[in-house]
């Protein structure tokens, strides 16, 4: 078992069967740096609840190929990712920061299906970013592909 | 939610992995999103990336509408969500008579049309909408030329070009280029 300190004190036991999915854990067993507890400080304890539930489900994933369990697999990813966007958003950064590659692509997919009929402007509110474009600029990309910023399924909410 | 840093890490690490997932249309709408966005969105690799992701998804459809009324132009249209109802036409192009239509070759197309008694060969994204015409101007095609054109159409994997091969069956063989590095597909 593999101990693992979130950021606000919370430790969880983890199978390292399932732990090493995390790339950069895996890399700190190897070398063995790995101390008896590994904190995480850019993780809090919800998000890494929620790291933990996908890691032990996922922990026999060549298995499920075998014993035909991928239906599961793919329902229990379709109901993992059904959370809010602020959490999705931290979930993101801890798959990044432990670089795990799966977790990555299922989380960036949502986030991506999530944003992509939204405008321009829900954008850079959900992602908190701030525009550095001028306004002539702005203006010379939307001349560009003027088709692109229209249409039924943009929508304007942030959420 | 994360804190002003780490969203600054986010946009380094992150918005690709997420741009990466974008349908074309978004890509084109979310440059205006900021300037790093549309310098990724705009570098030559993330278009390699992207069509390399995009390969692992579903397929889009190209509904090419032959029977269009009268002198309606034809009209083609492609979508993220299978095959649209003929109202929703958002995503259409209009084109005046296609005598050819070749491909797909990474989402690009080769088509040959009759425009003021012309012929016009032009490379297409139908994901972006852009349209390259070909330098046919040495190449001087008759509409109703005795002889038959015939067109072939692929990427060059040692250059990465896309190239078009024109074949007239009395002088031979014509080839022409199409540096097509820049497009989305």
């Amino acid at each position: 078992m593999v101990k693992l300190k979130s950021n606000d004190d919370k430790e969880f036991e983890v199978e390292e069967a399932a732990v090493i999915q995390s790339e950069m854990i895996k890399n700190m067993i190897e070398d063995g740096c790995a101390t008896s507890v590994i904190p995480l400080p850019n993780i809090d304890s919800k998000t890494l609840i929620k790291v933990i539930e996908y890691l032990n489900k996922h922990i026999n994933m060549g298995k499920a190929a075998e014993t035909g369990e991928e239906d599961d697999l793919k329902e229990f990813d379709e109901q993992f990712v059904n959370m809010g966007w602020e959490e999705l958003f931290d979930v993101i950064m801890a798959a990044n920061y432990l670089n795990i590659h799966e977790l990555m692509e299922l989380c960036c997919q949502s986030a991506a299906d999530r944003l992509k009929n939204k405008s321009v402007r829900a954008v850079r509110e959900m992602l908190k970013i701030t525009n550095d474009l001028t306004e002539e600029e702005e203006q010379e990309i939307i001349n560009d592909a003027p088709w692109a910023f229209e249409g039924p399924e943009i929508d304007d909410t942030v959420n | 939610m994360a804190t002003c840093d780490n969203v600054g890490a986010f946009l380094e690490d992150v918005a690709k992995e997420i741009l990466l997932n974008f349908p074309v249309k978004s890509l084109l709408r979310f440059k205006c999103v900021c300037k790093k966005w549309c310098a990724l969105i705009e570098d030559p690799k993330f278009t390699i990336e992207h069509l390399n992701c995009s390969k692992k998804k579903p397929q889009q459809f190209l509904i090419y509408d032959c029977g269009a009324a009268d002198d309606a132009p034809a009209v083609t249209v492609t979508s993220d969500y299978g095959i649209p109802s003929p109202s929703q036409g958002d995503n259409s192009q209009r084109f005046g008579v296609i005598l050819k239509l070749l491909g797909c070759v990474d989402g690009l197309f080769f088509m040959e049309r009759e425009i003021d008694k012309g012929i016009l060969c032009s490379l297409w994204n139908p994901a972006t909408g852009e349209m390259r015409h070909l330098p046919a101007a040495s190449m001087e095609f008759q509409p109703f030329d005795v002889y038959p054109r015939h067109f072939g159409f692929g990427l060059d994997p040692m250059t990465k070009d896309y190239k078009v091969v024109y074949h007239y069956h009395r002088d031979g063989l014509l080839m022409f280029k199409g540096f097509m590095e820049n497009l989305q597909t």
